[in-house]
C-alpha cells in the first residue's frame, strides 16, 4: 500500500521576469522517502523548494501539504512549522550556536527547558555539542552548516527541504556531513526533498531522483535507472554522460542494435527498432584507451582516432579523441603517463556494447 | 571671554550646589525626551521594518517623505501640534496643551521620521535570504520583527541615540506646546532660551552644560551596550 503523500504538487507554474522558472506537472513526496532533485544552475530547483516550503506562491497549479489543499486562506505560518528547511548558506541568526538550534523550537512555543534538552541532543549528534555557547561568526563553514542542519533536524519535521546544503563546503567536510545526513535521513519518518547538483550526493542519499531542466522534470525514477538510462540528451549530458553522439539504428540482432555513428558502426545492447534516429550515449569512465586494438579483445567497439585534447579532471585526466565522432574518456593519471597521451597521438578508443545505451531522438 | 568664564563659574556653582530648580528641570527633560524616544521607537521601528520589506505602489515616495521628514523644523511641528491641541482644536478636548504630555507628543513627531528612516536603512542591510530562513522557521510577523530587530540591534541602538538626540535638543515645539511654565513644562532647552532672553548668560551656560552632559551620558550608556554586543556577537 502506498502511503498518503506529505506533499503533492500538480501543474505548478512559476514565472520570473516573463520567463518560466518552474513548470512541474507532478511532484509527490512520501513519508520516510528522499526525493532528490538535480538540475543545472537556473533550472528551478530553489524555486521548487520555495514553492513546497510555502515561501513562494505559484502562479498556477495545486499544492497539497499534510493532507490539506493549500489555498489563499491557508495559514502558511502553521504549515511551515511542520517543516524544516536548510539552504545552501547556513543563514544563522547572530548569537550563539545554541540560540540558533533553539530558534525553531522557541518559535513553535516549546518550553525553554524541553527545547534545550532536544537542542543539545541534536547538537551532540551533529558533533557541535561543545560549540553550544560559541558565537556563530567564529564558526568554520562546516560547523555553521552543522548548526543549520541541527536547527532543522531538531524540529523533527514532517517535511524536510534541503536546498544544496553541502555545496559550499570543502570536499572532506562535505563527504562526512553527507554520510551523517544520509544516516539521519534513513531513520526519518518524514518526507525529504533534497536538492543537489552533485551526482555522488544524489546516489548516496536518494530513494528517487528527478532531473529538473528548464523548470520541468525531464526524468524521474530510481537513481540507478536515471543514471543508467537517461531519457534524453539534456539529461544525459547533465548527469555526466559526456558522450552523446547522433546516430541511427541500421539493424538489430539478438538484442544487439547496430548503430551508424559517423563512418562507424557501433554495437549496443539495446532493443531500439531499426531505422530509429537515436543518440548514442556512454559515460567517459566506460571508454578505454590503448595504443593498439590488440589489447581490447573482449570489447565489440574499438575505433582508431587521434587525441584532440588532454585536460586534468580531478584525480583523473579527461581525454578527447576524434575518431570520426568525438569520444571523451576519463583516464587515470598513471595510465596517461604510461601511454604518453597528449594531443596528436594516435590511440584506439573502445567500449563494451553493454556500456552504451540509446536514446530516441 | 569674561562672559564665558563667568558663565562657567556660575554653572559650576549651580551644579555643585544641587540647585533644586535646575535639577527639577533636568529631571523633567530626561523624563519627557526619554518617553518621547521610547514611543518613537515603538512606532518607528515596526513602521520602518514594514516600509523596508513591503511592496506597494508609492513605497519609494513614502520612504522619500520619511527621509524629508527628518528635516522638518521643530517650530513647524510645534505649530501644527499646538493647533491640534489648542482648546478649540481637533484634540482640544484632551486638555493637553501646556502640559508635559504635549511636549512628549511634539518630540515624538520630531523623532519619528528619524527613527523610521534609519530603521528602514538598518533593516534593508539584512540578507534577504536570512528573512526567507526566518519565515521558513515558521515565525509569525511579530516573531520575525523581533528576530530581525535582534539582527540589527547595533544599528537600532544608533537609531535610539539619534532619536533621543532629535527629541532632547529641539526647542521650538517644546516652547510652543509646553508654554515653558516654571515647575510644570520648563525643560532645559526652553529654560536656556528664557535665560538668554533675560540676559542671564551664566545660568544659560549652566543649563546648556547640563543638557550636553545628559546627552553625553545617555549616548555613552547606549554606545557601551552597543560595543559590548558587537564584541560578543560580531
Amino acid at each position: 500500500m502506498v502511503d498518503d503523500p506529505i506533499a503533492e504538487g500538480r501543474d505548478l507554474l512559476v514565472g520570473f521576469n516573463g520567463e518560466i522558472a518552474l513548470d512541474v506537472d507532478s511532484i509527490r513526496l512520501e513519508p520516510g522517502r528522499v526525493l532528490t532533485v538535480m538540475g543545472p544552475n537556473g533550472s528551478g530547483k530553489s524555486t521548487l523548494v520555495q514553492v513546497l516550503g510555502l515561501l513562494r506562491t505559484p502562479e498556477a497549479g495545486s499544492l497539497r501539504l499534510f493532507g490539506q489543499n493549500i489555498t489563499r486562506k491557508s495559514d502558511r505560518k502553521l504549515l511551515r512549522r511542520r517543516m524544516g528547511t536548510v539552504f545552501q548558506a547556513p543563514l544563522l541568526l547572530s548569537g550563539s550556536v545554541l540560540k540558533n538550534v533553539l530558534a525553531g523550537l522557541r518559535i513553535r512555543g516549546v518550553d525553554r527547558k524541553e527545547a534545550e534538552r532536544r537542542a543539545r541532543q541534536w547538537m551532540e549528534r551533529l558533533q557541535i555539542g561543545k560549540l553550544a555557547d560559541r558565537a556563530v561568526h567564529t564558526l568554520s563553514a562546516g560547523e555553521a552548516q552543522r548548526t543549520s542542519l541541527a536547527r532543522a533536524f531538531v524540529l523533527e519535521p514532517e517535511l524536510l527541504l534541503l536546498d544544496e546544503p553541502f555545496s559550499a563546503l570543502d570536499v572532506p567536510t562535505r563527504e562526512q556531513l553527507l554520510r551523517e545526513t544520509a544516516s539521519i535521513l534513513r531513520e526519518t519518518a518524514g518526507a525529504t526533498l533534497f536538492v543537489t547538483h552533485d551526482r555522488v550526493e544524489a546516489l548516496t542519499i536518494s530513494d528517487e531522483l528527478a532531473v529538473l531542466i528548464d523548470g520541468k522534470i525531464a526524468q524521474q525514477g530510481p537513481p540507478e535507472e536515471v543514471f543508467g538510462k537517461p531519457v534524453d540528451a539534456r539529461v544525459a549530458e547533465f548527469i555526466g554522460v559526456e558522450n552523446v553522439i547522433p546516430a541511427a539504428v541500421v539493424s538489430t540482432e539478438d538484442g544487439v542494435a547496430h548503430v551508424r555513428a559517423g563512418q562507424h558502426e557501433v554495437q549496443v545492447v539495446d532493443d531500439t527498432p531499426m531505422g530509429t534516429d537515436v543518440h548514442l550515449c556512454m559515460r567517459p569512465e566506460d571508454v578505454a584507451l590503448a595504443k593498439s586494438a590488440e589489447t581490447n579483445t573482449s570489447v565489440r567497439n574499438a575505433f582508431a582516432g587521434t587525441i584532440a585534447a588532454v585536460t586534468p579532471h580531478g584525480s583523473q585526466v579527461r581525454v578527447e579523441v576524434d575518431c570520426g565522432f568525438r569520444l571523451v574518456a576519463y583516464i587515470t593519471r598513471l595510465s596517461t603517463d604510461e601511454l604518453g597521451l597528449r594531443p596528436g597521438v594516435e590511440v584506439v578508443a573502445s567500449f563494451k556494447a553493454s556500456a552504451a545505451h540509446l536514446i530516441e531522438r | 571671554m569674561e562672559l564665558l568664564t563667568g558663565g562657567l563659574v556660575e554653572a559650576w556653582r549651580l551644579l555643585t550646589s544641587l540647585n533644586s530648580e535646575v535639577f527639577q528641570i533636568a529631571l523633567l527633560t530626561i523624563e519627557v525626551s526619554g518617553l518621547a524616544t521610547l514611543i518613537a521607537l515603538a512606532i518607528g521601528v515596526p513602521v520602518g521594518t514594514w516600509l523596508a520589506f513591503s511592496r506597494f505602489r508609492g513605497r519609494r515616495a513614502a520612504v522619500g517623505v520619511v527621509n524629508a521628514g527628518m528635516g522638518t523644523p521643530p517650530v513647524v511641528v510645534g505649530l501644527v501640534v499646538s493647533i491640534l491641541l489648542w482648546r478649540s482644536g481637533v484634540l482640544g478636548f484632551l486638555g493637553l496643551i501646556y502640559t508635559p504630555a504635549a511636549i512628549v507628543i511634539g518630540q515624538v513627531v520630531i523623532a519619528l521620521p528619524v527613527v523610521i528612516a534609519l530603521s528602514v536603512a538598518a533593516m534593508q542591510q539584512i540578507d534577504p535570504a536570512l528573512r526567507l530562513q526566518i519565515s521558513a522557521l515558521g515565525a509569525s510577523r511579530w516573531q520575525s520583527l523581533l528576530l530581525l530587530m535582534q539582527e540589527v540591534r547595533l544599528s537600532l541602538l544608533a537609531v535610539a541615540m539619534a532619536g533621543f538626540g532629535a527629541a532632547i535638543s529641539e526647542v521650538g515645539a517644546s516652547m510652543m506646546v509646553g508654554g515653558n511654565i516654571a515647575g510644570h513644562t520648563r525643560v532645559l532647552t526652553t529654560a536656556t532660551v528664557l535665560e538668554v532672553s533675560k540676559g542671564r548668560f551664566e545660568v544659560a551656560i549652566a543649563l546648556s552644560i547640563l543638557l550636553v552632559l545628559i546627552i553625553l551620558a545617555v549616548t555613552m550608556i547606549l554606545t557601551r551596550s552597543q560595543q559590548r554586543a558587537f564584541r560578543r556577537n560580531g
